[in-house]
């Protein structure tokens, strides 16, 4: 017995030692009966700090069939506490997140306690005869905890490590961007192969310049922060300076209220590229709404009853892509889309003059800005893309051979 | 009370619908209707549910003054209005675009490429497709071991059709229109499967008219 209570010490006194020694703060506490008898919380490497990753030891007593485990957490050594995780009774650890009305903060103590189910028989006496001596058994769930062990403060890391090989990917390409630009600024001849989209958007202003009817641009459907409204806003201020040099006005309807102030700044831009700042109607940026079929009725509407003779739709776009097209079908225009957005790419394709699919739209904008910014970039994610189709070619044969360098290099966690 | 707002709906929708006619002024009362509501509904449920309890009320309560930054920003772009203060609403655009251009290249990375990336590098044969159809011969289990030299090959044809630094001229013209035509039976099937959920969301309609709101069918 007192060898039992001199290890059980012991183990208490390393594993606390280990918690002083390090960041990541590890107890031992003991429990009854059929609760986990050692419970062992790290605050895991490479995280915001929201996490914490707790393991435990089944009790070593016979006679327990556990069912499952349950792992509570809470901001009070005293509760109330929360379940977090559950498992079955083969699970001996957990991560534990934020849940069940719990927020897991990096730098808040919080403490632990792991709960094992089982079941068993209980005796109950006949309620129907206070008398008797007969008793029934009923099958109850008995849960058994452990002691609560914290408090345990996680802490969020500064780099998440298990992430070095997107930065590096990212850096790989950020120099290569750079040394594209800058050779492209230093007047070094870079050339593309010619996209037919450059030409199909000539055409389609020409076509509304035959007919003096307008020009309708749509951004997508999604805000600022979206890479692909970036994109279609360069490109807008292009496409507003070939209109304005034809003098056919531009409508372009929007999703979103933010984007007014971008839209107009991008075609204001356009015509003063132009040489027409005058011919710049303010009122051909509409906002219409942000509910999406809202916006989508809208902009059909002016489709039917303007009668614009080109569209463009270069954005992201979503269900909306398909009225929109449609719509413009029927109204007999020509009509340009363009979008990253492969689930709609089948609706413009089949019911679009000319479709700019994926990366094609990006190369369009910067082609068409002649940006040499973009167009180091486009030149950048070439050698992105031979950089992939040289690690597939060596994935083929290096797989084969079991060697899984490059896939583990390329895992995120 | 209850029928009359699923009349309301109901007419509603079969004003909608009225388009696949012509533009009348059914639609139009629709659509006026539709658009002028869901604009009046944005502004109160982003003024309750964004700008109360994200910037209002922790900033009139003292718990966070950091929140003055973007108070600021979004008060500094309406200075849009003016003609003569219109420049400074381009330093909030400035902030927005910024920020999160530089979120989105972390996400971009990781998501869209390194995962794929990743689960692309296959070997060239699964020794597993090959011990399958040894065991049980049939077309089936033949063409599966022929699923990752094709997936491979079709990926880097798609890949070349988006390479643009070279013309796409002579023999590789041939490795573009693989990818291009790869693309195409892509698209067709996300078309084909897209449209079978667009028609059940007209058969969704079609029994909200009939059944719900004429009771016409059961």
């Amino acid at each position: 017995m007192l060898l039992k209570s001199a290890s059980f010490a012991l183990i208490v006194v390393a594993l606390t030692a280990c918690a002083f020694a390090q960041n990541d703060s590890a107890i031992v506490v003991l429990g009854q009966g059929a609760a986990p008898t050692q419970v062992l919380v790290v605050d895991p490497p490479n995280d915001g700090g929201e996490k914490l990753d707790v393991s435990w030891t089944p009790t070593a007593q016979p006679g327990f069939d556990i069912l499952k485990y349950e792992v509570l957490a809470a901001e009070a050594a005293e509760g109330p506490f929360k379940v977090l995780a559950e498992g079955d009774h083969k699970m001996t650890s957990s991560v534990i997140t934020s849940g069940n009305g719990l927020r897991l903060e990096h730098d808040h103590p919080y403490y632990v306690k792991v709960v094992a189910i089982d079941s068993t028989s209980l005796a109950v006496p006949d309620s129907t005869n206070p008398d008797s001596v007969v008793v029934r058994f009923e099958k109850r769930l008995r849960r058994s905890e452990s002691a609560v062990a914290g408090p345990f403060v996680p802490r969020a890391a500064w780099f998440n490590m298990n992430r070095l090989n997107i930065l590096l990917l990212v850096l790989a390409f950020y120099f290569a961007v750079m040394f594209m630009v800058r050779r492209a600024k230093a007047g070094a001849n870079i050339q593309f192969r010619r996209i037919a989209g450059i030409d199909a958007i000539d055409e389609a202003i020409g076509r509304a310049t035959e007919l003096g009817k307008p020009v309708m641009y749509v951004p997508g459907t999604q805000n600022i922060e979206n890479i692909q409204t970036i994109a279609s806003i360069q490109l807008l201020t292009s496409v507003a300076a070939k209109a304005a040099n034809y003098d056919i006005p531009i409508i372009v309807p929007l999703n979103r209220a933010f984007m007014v102030t971008v839209a107009e700044e991008a075609v204001k831009q356009g015509f003063l590229n132009a040489g027409r700042p005058d011919a710049y109607m303010r009122d051909n940026i509409r906002y219409l709404s942000d509910e999406q079929f809202a916006f989508t009725s809208g902009t059909t509407g002016i489709m039917m009853r303007e009668k614009t003779a080109a569209h463009f739709f270069l954005g992201a776009f979503y269900a909306e892509s398909l009225i929109l097209s449609e719509t413009g079908f029927v109204a007999g225009a020509i009509q340009i889309a363009g979008t990253a957005n492969t689930h709609q790419l089948p609706f413009f394709v089949v019911a679009c003059d000319y479709t700019l699919i994926g990366e094609e739209y990006f190369a369009t904008s910067a082609l068409v800005t002649r940006d040499v910014e973009m167009m180091g970039t486009l030149k950048a994610t070439d050698y992105m893309k031979a950089f992939i189709i040289a690690c597939l070619l060596a994935s083929l044969v290096l797989e084969m051979l079991g060697v899984q360098f490059l896939r583990s290099w390329f895992q995120v966690i | 009370m209850e029928f009359f707002w699923i009349s309301i709906a109901g007419l509603c929708t079969v004003a909608i619908l009225s388009f696949l006619y012509s533009d009348n002024p059914l639609y139009k009362v629709a659509e006026h209707f539709f658009v002028g509501i869901a604009a009046g509904y944005v502004v109160c449920a982003e003024f309750y549910n964004v700008f109360l309890p994200n910037l209002w009320r922790p900033l009139t309560s003292g718990s966070d003054y950091w929140l003055i930054i973007p108070l600021i920003l979004g008060i500094a772009l309406f200075t849009r209005f003016s003609d003569e203060l219109g420049w400074i609403s381009r330093w909030p655009m400035s902030v927005i675009i910024g920020t999160y251009s530089g979120l989105a290249v972390i996400g971009f990375a990781s998501g869209d490429m390194v995962l794929q990336v990743q689960a692309s590098l296959i070997p060239v044969f699964e020794p597993a497709t090959i011990s399958t159809f040894s065991s049980e011969p049939s077309v089936l289990n033949f063409l599966q071991i022929f699923r990752n030299p094709l997936f491979t090959l079709g990926l880097i044809c798609v890949l070349f059709y988006f390479f643009f630094s070279v013309e796409h001229k002579g023999g590789l013209r041939h490795i573009a229109t693989t990818g291009t035509t790869l693309l195409m039976i892509g698209f067709g099937a996300g078309y084909g499967y897209t449209v079978m959920t667009r028609i059940a969301l007209l058969f969704d309609r079609f029994y909200f008219l009939f059944v719900e709101w004429l009771k016409i069918a059961a």
